[in-house]
């Protein structure tokens, strides 16, 4: 991968989380899900999940370690 | 009894560990304030995660929960989990490296000697005292709530408040950053884990997580959702959204722990572990405030900071509900003690001139801001929630700074400056209701006012400082 898609690939992961932190498309509904967690955080600990994931990736790819 | 027996173990235990680390260390001042800039992938991760979650997380959040479900969740953690990473990649990394070539020991250093200003340094210290004194004011009340709830009022606040200063000065006096990292490592692991088990025993104690959750959908299911009220517009969730972000590197005591790490590996580790200890941790916070809810309804304003040792006494067997309490105090001293050394080396080289004495001068201003912080704690009438978001906001307003300083060649002396001065102005001046905000919170125009003066100001200004080195 070159360093030009990784740090496409950087910006735009961090844009979309960004966006999807910034929900306020989504209505608040106090639904359960699976019968005991609240949709509201199931959808936020999604989001925190996805966000290790982009963490992994850009501590790898990004972020330059020791020379 | 219980109670008693695990608090002797605790206060035994972290003054082992400061003892300990006294005898590991050569008596420098880099070894007392930064422990040698030697703090590897581990003790750097909980080091900082020790002092990054306070009474603010496990009392302040669950009493805010108990009134605002679990929209609190969604405007803390979610971003956090990603943005301190960010932060540490974006400010930290810089500085510790910048600090290395610098030769600088605390935060307010390292700016003095980037832009080679003695002004600023002094700026920086103000700042940072004015609002790490309120953050560390918040720690005391929360350990101080839990004790007296613990111990069904046997025990008054200022007792608890007390003791919990008087034990974080003296392990974090005899032991400097050494000894501050190392109790972090148990301190953290304590909290942490407790979090984690008593979450899943107290669902248990209420009949199950579903049996947990269908109650406060029966009591109040506004409680399940995002709430009315302005964190929750769109302008609020943006702008906290910003604050609770860039305010941790703004934090004097995070930013001189990342100064400490060993290496940019171990920066780089930590961040990425960083955020699924947040949501471990953050997870249960929340859900015991909204648990509580329903299981202790009619708690009215800041006395919900209570919920967390009301769950804690009501639904844990004894010996682990007593660990609850043991573990408050350790996410409290873990952040106090923190807090406790960076004022003082601040103090030390940023203010005094280069005291004989450099270590034993720290110790004594150590003292001096363990009473001010105490004396506060049982004065000031505020929950912890409030306390903690006021010197939120004010941190903040060092975050232009903090990153240009470090990352923009450009950057002056009298921008820096400016970016402080205006950008606490324009926060005091929104607080206050004279500014509009337009929807946002006053925090968020802070940071605008103050980013947009630093880049202005450094434009026309020349730089100081051997700006060379500083970016070598």
């Amino acid at each position: 991968m070159s360093r030009r898609v990784e740090l496409t690939l950087a910006w735009a992961g961090a844009i979309v989380l960004l966006l999807l932190h910034l929900d306020f498309w989504r209505g608040a509904r106090p639904e359960l899900v699976f019968g005991f967690v609240p949709e509201e955080l199931m959808y936020r600990v999604v989001w925190m999940l996805g966000a290790v994931v982009y963490l992994w990736f850009f501590t790898a790819r990004i972020w330059r370690g020791d020379p | 009894m219980i109670i008693g027996v695990a608090l002797g173990l605790y206060v035994l235990l972290v003054i082992g560990i400061g003892v300990a680390s006294n005898k590991r260390s050569d008596a420098s001042p880099e070894d007392y304030f930064l422990a040698g800039r030697g703090l590897g992938s581990v003790v750097l991760f909980m080091a900082l995660f020790g002092t990054n979650c306070t009474a603010f997380v496990l009392v302040g959040i669950p009493g805010r929960a108990y009134h605002d479900g679990v929209a609190v969740f969604g405007v803390n953690a979610p971003i956090i989990a990603l943005g301190i990473p960010l932060c540490f990649w974006l400010i930290g990394s810089p500085a510790r490296r910048m600090g290395i070539r610098l030769g600088a020991l605390t935060p307010a250093e390292l700016y003095r000697k980037r832009f080679d200003s003695r002004g600023l340094g002094l700026l920086l210290f103000a700042v940072y005292a004015v609002y790490t004194i309120p953050y560390m004011v918040t720690a005391v009340k929360g350990a101080a709530v839990t004790l007296t709830g613990v111990t069904d009022g046997a025990v008054p606040q200022w007792v608890g408040g007390l003791a919990v200063m008087a034990v974080a000065l003296l392990y974090t006096t005899v032991g400097g950053m050494r000894a501050t990292a190392w109790t972090n490592v148990f301190q953290g692991t304590l909290f942490l884990l407790f979090m984690v088990v008593g979450f899943v025993l107290i669902a248990r104690s209420l009949g199950g997580f579903e049996a947990a959750t269908v109650a406060v959908q029966n009591h109040d299911p506004s409680l399940l959702q995002i709430k009315d009220g302005p964190l929750y517009t769109p302008g609020g969730w943006t702008s906290w959204s910003f604050a609770i972000t860039l305010t941790v590197i703004g934090f004097p005591h995070m930013l001189v722990r990342l100064m400490a790490g060993k290496s940019e590996d171990a920066l780089r580790t930590v961040s990425r572990f960083y955020p699924i200890a947040l949501l471990l941790l953050w997870v249960p916070a929340v859900m015991l405030g909204v648990w509580g809810a329903a299981a202790f309804p009619g708690l009215e304003g800041r006395a919900s900071d209570r919920i967390f040792s009301l769950m804690s006494a009501n639904h844990l067997p004894a010996a682990f509900g007593s660990l609850g309490f043991v573990a408050v105090l350790a996410a409290v001293m873990s952040t106090l003690d923190a807090q406790i050394l960076v004022l003082s080396s601040m103090l030390v080289r940023d203010v005094l001139k280069a005291p004989k004495d450099a270590v034993r001068s720290g110790r004594w201003f150590g003292l001096a801001v363990s009473v001010v912080v105490f004396v506060l704690s049982v004065t000031w009438g505020s929950s912890v929630f409030e306390i903690a978001s006021f010197a939120f906001s004010g941190y903040v307003t060092l975050a232009p700074v903090l990153f240009l300083g470090v990352r923009w060649r450009a950057c002056t002396r009298e921008g820096a400056i400016a970016s402080i001065l205006v950008g606490n102005a324009v926060l005091l001046l929104g607080v206050a209701k004279v500014l509009p905000t337009f929807g946002f919170l006053p925090v968020f125009w802070a940071l605008v006012a103050g980013t947009i003066t630093a880049v202005v100001v450094s434009r026309f200004t020349r730089g100081t400082g051997d700006v060379a080195l500083a970016f070598s």
